[in-house]
This record gives structure tokens, sequence and C-alpha cells, in this order.
């Protein structure tokens, strides 16, 4: 189900509707004013009647003083609906970006959709606080106002309606062209930070390639380019104040004529010239609002098309058809456990699936890819040669080690990402413990394997928040058990508060070394059926990432769960039972090491130059 | 308010933090104005002419009112003489005298409009050219700074001073000063008027706008504690759409997402009833206002005309008065807290530009001429050979911990040194030295015979050529990125270098090719690709001298041959320093030197290292070991 902006506001419909309400009973109140001060004028002060005056001074007292109450009262259902608004809006942002595919986030990123959920809400909560408060109030006033200078004298009340029309086309001129204008100016600000930026990050190469003229150029360029930008604003925006003072000013000098015309004529009492000179200075102050509503209302629209293009992203795949892995897994005791609330096998069967029969003819199977090609593109044509990966075929059984070697950019961790169900492949079928995963939920897919990428991220909380990050009910002796095998136990029992010790956000205070071994750590913890590795020992040293691999292998024997290692470099994967080589996007050997060094000419090419021998067991 | 709070929200990572606020004490100061106004050459002038256009524009709207006043008591003075308990009666107005007036008004309104239109304009023209120099100035002056600046500045520093500090100079200081100048002459004058008109009446009235204010500004302070704890909410909020965002990956893979949603909603639930209550705290100083203007108007209109006496005119003047006063009043506290934000600011910037500059810096001073020239003119003027002499060099960051100490070394010129040894041994310390991003406390580093102290560092750099730990690439297509060190480079040239770091391959798999756009961090560039990059850059500059730290360390092993293949062939008949922890890459180097605690421990080629059954035999030993078991 796409949310949308409107669903965000039906919970506040009565906030919506009840505060304009209250907002247009005080601008009726308030519209009541004047005509309350012609009559001082006019019979008060001509009469020198006090007791009228005070008299009328009251009822006004009590007037204002219901109009503030009333005000207050809207301000406060305005509150209560834009915020709430806001709060709903931000929920379904978050919740649509979850379950929207990486790969359409990624057309967003994720930068931008931290600016759309903080910047864009905010600008999309002031739009309905103002539509609230004044969406109402200025209409009304403005209205009211010429319908009651119409009651008191018509041709002012045409004159006026002239000179607001006048007004707000000027308003309008100067908006127009002032608003584009203020947007450029921000972005060349942003600009020149960006530009900043590069310049501090990457001052040792400017120095060092002698290019600090060369860059010094594009920050002047950057700089002067803003500073035309402000100044082109600066054109219409200093003339915004001045101008709505003088058209203002203007009209009441056009009204003090007329009205001392219709005066001569005995056409109207002073009161009542008074009374239309105060509802003048309201129209006019009311439309000096309305142009920084205007303002309020287009940002407001940009940034609902931006929350908008986030709601329409594609949701992750959803699978065409659920089937169980239940029934599989029921054998090995340890995995059924953890699985053992997954959908009952007879609801979630679709009468007719022959996929039930590949699932069981495999018993042990665990992963396999057969002809599996891949585009991150859309596939215009179907030529291998641009796929970024190519009729992959493999398989692997339960208790198994697969190690996957190539060179950067030849695909390795493409094969992790469709095994964990991030990408669909364009062609071919990937099984998960038998069965297709085009058929499973991807929830399912990735209870089943537990992924360690190349540069891991860690969350704000602690050591132990992060290690549970894949299996909230795990107790402490369970990642105490999987720190230890990913070699994170040493470190974490130093820390201060052990398991408890603090993770900054993106894990700041932790080495890299240290991050990709937490991040073992959850990934073992997590318990699923494949341990999947990608590269993940990098920052490790030599002695350490040894130490890791035999713990691993140790652990797999116990467990009896699939492990995969993706890795460029051959000693770390020697002891794979089956190892994938992959070359540019295509596989160029599947075989044990002492196959592949006597068979795979790349797979020796790569090992001799690590100086790894064919023997090693 | 508002207005502020979403400010500060939008500043995301470059707003100052903690320790740079706790330096908002800044004292206004003439100097400083002074100095900020220096900084644009016609600024002075502009700005007398502003303060000349400002008195006469403020003052015309200051006095106008009186002639409204005149005008209305013509047409009701006249009126009251002759009116009788009929209405019908035909009244008689001085409708020439009344013309006049008005014809008068149109023209002091009309001057003012122009006098303030002028001021504003040329304001926000000084405003713009002032800030435009200072940045200037403030990028001129990080360009001089030694190396050590950028490393102990925390991220962002610099940023947050060029972009919001000096924007908040330009906004506070000029504009903000011009506003406050104008605000105290409309008070001022209007004060004058308000009592010229009634004395008594004016004297109720100011109690009233001093309540105004005090209400405004306690109503403030609510809000702003409401903001600030909204603002604490904020940045976690912040915080945790920022790891939900980037981590969708993990998230994903393990089935995080509820949890993320729980955790997120709850905060956003916080953030709803703190904001809530935040905004309608803030939304009250407006309806009070209104509430308080037209309180104002009802005593104008009666205790005005029963005790004051005021006639029509007088009480339409006054409402008009206190609309010139009110608003100004409250404008006040806004434009003062501005003003005081952009000292600050221009505190915190010129202490920058202040600080020394790097000692012996080629590009001291104004910028030159030859600063502008083709790379590629200068650098054919100097070939190198390459001679490089360390002699008895001390050097450390900090007094107290030395860190290189005596360290000699000749390389001759062609020769490949690798520089081996633990972590804060002082090997990049080393490139440093050569680079000259440090100086040397002691001894004498010589090029070819020729003390590097005495060279300028563009000069001495343009020797160099280095693929550093962290690939650097800015914002802009690849081509630019392969081009950075010789612009003026052919394609052809470009593709030969790129081919020759493998890097070719996977940019022509790019969807732009070599025009693809590289920003921030997402472009789906691996760092091994970033690499490859860099070293292609190098490739095509064409150095004198070699520098690879660590260069190849994210790039898979056999990528990594393949790059070094190509380095050998740039290697030849260049001299090479080389910083690698994989001591199988660096078994060809004519000359191994290994580094412990700052000093060179061992140096000579390989077999006379295992030879010597020392530090680096043990190293070797170790990684054979490793290798073996593996």
């Amino acid at each position: 189900m796409q949310p949308s902006l409107k669903s965000a506001l039906r919970p506040y419909l009565k906030e919506t509707i009840l505060g304009p309400t209250f907002k247009l009973f005080e601008a009726a109140l308030e519209l009541s004013l004047p005509i309350f001060l012609a009559r001082i004028i006019d019979r008060g002060i001509a009469e020198r009647d006090h007791s009228f005056i005070i008299h009328t001074g009251l009822i006004m007292l009590a007037v204002i003083f219901a109009g503030l109450i009333n005000a207050i009262i809207c301000q406060y259902f305005a509150s209560v609906a834009a915020q709430g608004f806001g709060d709903r809006v931000r929920r379904d942002i978050l919740k649509h970006v979850q379950s929207a595919s990486i790969s359409s986030q990624s057309r967003i990123g994720a930068e931008s959709l931290i600016v759309r959920m903080t910047s864009d809400v905010n600008s999309l909560q002031l739009g309905v606080s103002m539509l609230i408060r004044l969406g109402s109030r200025i209409p009304f006033v403005i209205i009211g106002s010429v319908g009651a200078t119409f009651i008191i004298d018509r041709t002012l009340a045409l004159i006026l309606l002239v000179g607001a029309l006048i007004f707000a086309l000027i308003m309008t001129i100067v908006i127009r062209n002032s608003f584009p204008l203020f947007d450029r100016v921000q972005d060349q600000l942003d600009h020149v930070g960006v530009i900043v930026k590069e310049s501090v990050s990457g001052v040792r190469v400017i120095r060092s390639f002698g290019q600090k003229p060369r860059q010094r150029r594009k920050v002047f360029n950057a700089v002067d380019e803003h500073e035309r930008a402000v100044k082109q604003v600066a054109k219409w925006s200093s003339i915004m104040s001045p101008v709505t003072q003088w058209v203002m000013n203007l009209s009441i000098c056009v009204l003090l004529f007329t009205g001392a015309l219709r005066i001569d004529a005995g056409l109207l009492t002073d009161g009542e010239l008074v009374a239309v000179f105060n509802y003048v200075v309201q129209i006019l102050s009311a439309l000096v609002v309305v142009a920084n509503l205007v303002v309020i209302f287009t940002r407001a629209s940009v940034s609902k098309k931006r929350v908008e293009e986030i709601y329409a992203l594609p949701m992750d795949d959803s699978p065409e058809g659920v089937l169980t892995l239940h029934e599989d897994l029921t054998e090995d005791g340890h995995i059924a456990e953890s699985m053992t609330d997954g959908p009952c096998p007879a609801s979630a069967l679709r009468p007719g699936e022959n996929r039930v029969i590949a699932a069981s003819s495999a018993h042990d199977e665990v992963l396999a890819f057969e002809k599996v090609c891949f585009s991150y593109g859309a596939l215009k044509n179907k030529d291998k040669a641009t796929m970024t990966l190519s009729d992959i075929d493999f398989r692997i059984s339960k208790g198994q080690v697969l190690g996957i070697v190539g060179t950067t950019g030849s695909g390795k961790s493409t094969v992790l990402a469709l095994a964990a169900g991030l990408y669909r492949p364009s062609s071919g079928e990937i099984r998960i413990m038998g069965q297709d995963s085009s058929y499973l939920p991807v929830e399912q897919i990735r209870d089943s394997i537990g992924v360690v990428p190349q540069s891991p991220k860690l969350f704000a909380g602690s050591v132990a928040d992060n290690l549970r990050f894949g299996n909230s009910e795990a107790d402490n002796d369970l990642l105490k058990g999987a720190a230890k095998t990913a070699q994170a136990w040493e470190f974490i029992k130093q820390l201060p508060d052990h398991l408890e010790s603090k993770v900054d956000t993106n894990g700041r205070n932790f080495s890299g070394g240290q991050k990709q071994r937490i991040a073992i750590a959850r990934a073992i913890a997590k318990n699923s059926p494949i341990l999947a590795l990608d590269d993940a020992a990098s920052a490790l040293d030599r002695l350490t990432e040894f130490a890791l691999y035999e713990a691993l292998l140790e652990d797999v024997k116990l467990s009896k769960r699939t492990l995969v290692l993706v890795s460029s470099r051959i000693a770390a994967v020697v002891k794979a039972d089956i190892i994938l080589v992959l070359d540019d996007g295509a596989q160029v050997g599947l075989g044990t090491h002492e196959e592949l060094f006597d068979c795979c000419a790349p797979y020796r090419e790569m090992a001799e130059s690590q100086h790894v021998e064919r023997q090693v067991r | 308010m508002a207005k502020n709070a979403s400010l500060l929200q939008g500043m995301g990572n470059l707003s100052p933090d903690a320790d740079t606020l706790s330096q908002v004490n800044a004292k206004p100061s003439l100097k400083v104005f002074l100095r900020i106004l220096s900084s644009s050459e016609r600024s002075k002038i502009l700005l007398s002419m502003i303060t000349f256009f400002s008195l006469i524009g403020c003052g015309l709207q200051v006095y106008a009112p009186y002639f409204v006043r005149r005008t209305i008591d013509l047409m009701t003075q006249a009126d009251r003489v002759i009116i009788g308990n009929d209405f019908s009666v035909r009244v008689n107005l001085n409708m020439s005298r009344i013309t006049k007036h008005l014809l008068f008004l149109v023209v002091i309104y009309t001057l003012s409009f122009f006098m303030l239109w002028l001021m504003n304009t040329m304001a926000a023209y000084i405003a713009a050219s002032v800030a435009s120099s200072l940045r200037k100035q403030l990028y001129e002056k990080s360009d001089r700074l030694p190396i050590g600046f950028f490393d102990r500045s925390r991220d962002g520093e610099l940023e947050t001073r060029f972009v919001y500090d000096i924007d908040a100079i330009s906004e506070g200081m000029l504009q903000g000063l011009v506003q406050l100048f104008s605000l105290i002459i409309i008070i001022a004058g209007t004060l004058g008027f308000m009592f010229a008109l009634s004395f008594r009446m004016t004297l109720i009235i100011i109690p009233l706008a001093v309540m105004t204010v005090i209400i405004a500004t306690q109503l403030a302070k609510r809000t702003s504690k409401q903001f600030s704890r909204q603002q604490a909410l904020v940045g976690e909020l912040n915080s945790l759409s920022d790891e939900a965002f980037t981590g969708q990956r993990e998230i994903k893979l393990f089935n995080y997402r509820e949890l993320i949603e729980t955790r997120f909603n709850a905060l956003s639930s916080d953030l709803y009833r703190v904001a809530q209550k935040a905004q309608f705290y803030s939304s009250l100083p407006n309806p009070t206002t209104r509430f308080m203007n037209y309180l104002v108007y009802i005593l104008i209109a009666t205790v005005g005309v029963i005790f004051g006496g005021l006639s029509v005119g007088q009480i339409s003047a006054f409402i008009l008065y206190w609309n010139n006063f009110s608003k100004p009043i409250n404008d006040f506290t806004n434009v003062t807290a501005q003003i005081m934000a952009a000292f600050a600011s221009a505190e915190r910037v010129f202490r920058v530009i202040d600080m020394p500059d790097a000692v012996g810096n080629g590009s001291r001073g104004p910028l030159r001429e030859e600063d502008f020239a083709p790379l590629t003119e200068r650098q054919s003027s100097n070939p190198v050979a390459g001679h490089v002499v360390f002699e008895h060099i001390y050097f450390s960051y900090t007094p107290d911990k030395p860190l290189i100490s005596d360290v000699s070394l000749e390389v001759q010129p062609g020769q490949t040194v690798a520089v081996v040894g633990p972590t804060g041994a002082g090997k990049t310390t080393l490139i440093n030295l050569l680079l000259r991003f440090y100086d040397v406390q002691s001894g004498v580093i010589r090029i070819d015979g020729q003390d590097t102290m005495q060279m300028s560092k563009i000069d001495l750099r343009r020797r160099f050529g280095m693929v550093l730990q962290d690939t650097w690439l800015f914002s802009g297509t690849i081509r630019d990125n392969i081009k950075f060190g010789c612009p003026e480079a052919t394609d052809d040239a470009m593709i030969k270098a790129s081919k020759a770091a493998h890097a070719h391959g996977f940019i022509k798999r790019l969807p732009d090719g070599y025009d693809t756009v590289i920003e921030g961090s997402g472009t789906g560039i691996s760092e091994g690709q970033k690499q490859l990059l860099a070293i292609a850059r190098v490739i095509l500059a064409e150095p004198s001298i070699l520098i690879l730290d660590e260069a190849t360390s994210s790039v898979d092993s056999l990528t990594e041959h393949r790059v070094r293949d190509a380095f050998e062939v740039l290697m030849r008949g260049r001299t090479s320093f080389v910083i690698a922890h994989r001591l199988s890459t660096i078994r060809n180097a004519d000359l191994i030197i290994v580094m412990q605690n700052g000093n060179i421990v061992e140096n000579g080629t390989h077999e006379e290292l295992i030879e010597k059954r020392g530090v680096y035999a043990a190293m070797n030993g170790f990684e054979k070991i490793q290798g073996a078991r593996t």
C-alpha cells in the first residue's frame, strides 16, 4: 500500500477544520472594530458623549479579548495538526524507504533521503500550519474589509478593490521573480561549501600536484558566482518592503482624497472615513502576509513533490508465492528451532506448484545458482559482455565451504547480494534450501543467510545491541561465543563495559579491523544456515585473519552451517570445498584448490602472483 | 523563531560545534567592524551613502503621519464648525488645501520609497562583496597555512567558517547594522512626534509598548526552551534516519526493519509532543501583539478622546505612529541578537586569517601571474635527476614527543626505496618532510644537491607524484580527475595512462565512461577502483619522483600485480619511494629502509637484510609462516 500525504493528514481532520473556524471568529471580531471606532467618532466625539465612548470602549475590549481566545485556540489546533501530520509523514517515509529495494533507494541516495525526512517534512508542516492559521483568515479579512467598506461607501470600496489588485499584482511580480533566485543563491552557497570541503580533504594531493592556483580559481569562481547570485536577488528583495509600504501609503492618500470629496458632498461621515481608513490598513497588511504565504506554499509544494518521489519508489520485489522452509529444516534440529514460527506449509503451499519437486530433489542443497545472469541497469540488449554477472552456476550443501575469488570488480560481491535477495537475477534461478528464491519472501531469504559486507556498518548503541542486530533474543553467552569465533572477544573484553560498551554512530569509535570483527560476530550470532563473508577480513592483520578462518572452519564443523568466503586473496579460500573463480563477471573456474591450480589458468596466475603453492594442506 | 530552528537543522554537520559555540561571547568592537569593511574597496563610501539615505528615508517616513493628521483635521474640523443636529447639512471643505497636503504626502512617500530602496540595494551589495572578499581572503589564507593546520582542525571546521560564519557576518553585521540604524531613527523620530502630538497620551502608551516587549520576550524564553529540547530530539532523529538510510543494506540483510521502525516511531512521537508545544508557544506572540495593538487603539479612541482631547485627525495619526513604533520595537531584539552572532563569527574567521603562514612558502602574498601558467611549461623548465639526501634530520609533531631523530639517508637517481616498519614508526612522516608538508626541525633534505628549504613549495612538489593511503577524488568527471595533475593532457594520453593503471576497463563500463561524474560517496565506484584512478592520475602527470604510500592496499593482489607492472615501467629511471605492509611486493627494491620508533634501524637490499637476520628478516619470516599455515 502506497502511503500518501493526504492519509497522513486524515487523523487530524478535526483540528484542520476547527482551527480555521476559530480563526474565522477572530477575523470577524476584528472586522467589527472599525465600525465601533466609527461610532465613537460620529457619536462619542461629535456629541461629547463620554459614557457612550466608555461603553463602546468596553465592548471593544470584550471583542478583542474574545478574539485573542479564539486565536489561541486556533494556534493550538494548528500546532497539533501540523506536528502530528509531520510525525505521520516521517513514519511513512521510513516505512516506505525500508520496504523499497536497495537499487531504487540508490536512485535518491541516502543523503537526499535524510534531507527529505527533515527539511522537506519541516516545510510541509509549516505549510499545513499556515493553511490552518492563515488560509481562512486572510481571504476572510480581505473579503470582509472590502464588504464592510462596500456597505459604508461603494465608491470607496471600488477604489479599495482596485488598489488591492494593483498591490497584489506588484507582490506577485516581485515574488515570482525573486523566488527562484533565492533558491539559486542557496544552491551556489552549497556549491561553495562542497568545493571548500574538497580543498580541505584533498589538501595533500592538491599541494603535491602543485595545483593550488587551480583549486583556488575553482573556489574563487564559485564565490564570485555566489556573489553575483546574491546581487541579483538583492535587486528584487531590496525593493520588497519599500514598495509595499509605498503602495500602502499611496492608497491612503487616494482614499483621503476621495474621502474628502465624499465628505464634501455630504455622503460620508468622519467616523466612516476613519473606519474605511482602518479597513485599508487591514487589507494591505493581509496582502503582505499573502506574499509570505505564497513563498511558504511554493516551498511546501516542492517538498510535497520530493516526498511523493519517495512514496513512488518501487517496493522490494514482493514474492509471487510463498513456500515454507519448514519441511527441509525439521531434519536439522538446530536451525528448525529458530524457524518454528515460519508459515505453516499447508496454508503457504500453492496448489499445482511444481517447485516442490525441485525442493525435495536436492535434499542437502543449501545454496545453488543456475545460469544466473545479472545486470544493474535495465536490460536493453542481452549482451553478455555488458552484464555484471553472466552464467553463474554452482551448488553447495549443508556444512560445506564455498570460496569465491576474483579481481576487483569481477562481481564477487554481486553474487552475495543476489544470494541475499538484495537484487533479483536478470535471468536464471537461485535456490535457497532447495527452493527458487524468487518464490520466497525476502524476509525468509535474509533469515537464511548472514552476510558480512566488505565495509560493514555499525549502529549507535552498545556492542551487544550491534551483535543482537540479527537475533534480538541472543543471550550473552551466545554473543560471547560469536565474538570469540570472530576474534573480537579479545578487544571487547578490554573495553570498559565489555559487551555493554558504547558504539558511536557509524562505529566511529572503533578501528576498521574492530568494526569488521564485530560485524562478523554479528553475522555469526544471527545463527542463519548460511554465513557469508565478503572480503570481511581485509583490515585484519595476518595473524588474526588466520585465527579467524581457523575458528570459522571449526564453527562450521560444529554448527553444520554453510560458509561462503569471498576474497581477493587465494590464501583465504584454499581450504574451501568448492572455489568459484570469477573474472570480469564471468565464471572461469569451479572446483577445489588443487583442481583449479591444475586446470584453471587465471586461478593459477593469481595464486602464483600471491605466492600460494599447489600443496597447501 | 521557527525559521531559525529550521535553519539550524539544515546546517546539519556543518553547524558550529559545542566548542566553537562556547566562544560566542565576542564583544562588538569598532575595530572588527572597520576591518570587515576594509575588505571591500568601496564599502566605506557606500556605507556613508547608506547612512544618508537611511536618515532621509526613515525621517520622511516618520514625518508623513503629521500631514495625514493635518489633512484629516482639515476634513473633520471643517465639519465640526458647520455641523448641526441635521446630518444633511452640506459641508464645505477646503479642497485646495487638502489636495495640496495630499500631493505633498505623495511626494514624501515616493521620496522615502526611493531612499529606502537605494539603501536596501546598497546594503545588500556591500554585504555580498564583503562576504565574497572575506571568503577569498580566508581561502588564500588557508592556502598559505601549513598542512598541520588541516591535520589538527576538526572535520568541517574550515567549511563552517567559510560558509556559515561569513554568511552570518554579511547578513548580521552589514544588513543588521543598517536595519538597526533605521530602527533607531524610526523609533526615536516617532517617539518625538508622538510626544509633540500629545504628551500625556504618549506617556500612557509607552508602558504598553514596554509590556508588549516584555510579553514577547517572556514567550520567546519559554519557546526557546522548547526549541532547544526539540533541537536535541531532531538531532537524535537525524542520526537515526542517517543510520537507517545509509545502513539499509545491513537492515535488510538482518531483517531489522521493524525494530528500526519501532525505535524511530517512538522518537518521532517524542518529537511530536515537544515540537507541538514549541510551535504552540512560538505562535502565541502574534495574536498577543495584535491584542496589545488593539488595546492601544481602544485606549487612544477612548482615554485619548476623553482625557487627551484628541481630534479625529490626531486619533488617526496616533494609530499610524503606533504602527510605526510597535513593529521596530519587536524587531529590535532579533536584530541585536543577529549582530552579536555576527561579531562572534567575525572573531572566529579572523582567528584563522591571523594565523602565522607556513614558512618559506613559494606562494606567499598575493597571487602572481606565474601561478597561473600552464603546468607543462613550468614542468619542462626543471628536469630532475632525482638524487635525494636526508642529512641528520630531526622532527616531531609535538615538542614533548620526539619522533624522527637523526635520520640520514642517500638515494641515487632512479633507485627504488622501500620503507617498511610498524604503524607509527615514522614512515608517513618521512614523506611529509620530503614534500615539506611539515618542515624539519633540524637537518637538511637535498634534492639534486639543492636544499628543499630554499626551493619554493610549488617547485618542489611539482617533481613528485604520489598515491596516498586515502584516495582523494574531487567532484567532477573521471576525465577531470585523471587530468588533475596536467589539465592540458590529450584524451589519448589520458586513455593511455588509464590503460597502464588498469582503470580503462572499468571506466569504459561506467554509464558515461570518462564523463561519469563522481560525487561524494555513492557512485558505484569501489575503493579499489578509486585507487586505480589515482594511479592513472600519477601516471599521466609523469612526475620525476614517485611516492606510493600503501598505494595498492585496497586493490586485490592480481590487480596490484598488474598495477605494479605499470609502475615498474613508470619507475624506470625515476627515484621512487614505496611504503607498503606487504613485504612480498617490495622484494625488488634497490634499497629497503626499516624504520622503528622514528629511526632507521636497518637498510639494504632484500638479500642483504635477510642475510643480516635482523628486524627485516624476522618480519619476513613471520610473513612466510603465515603463508605456509593458510
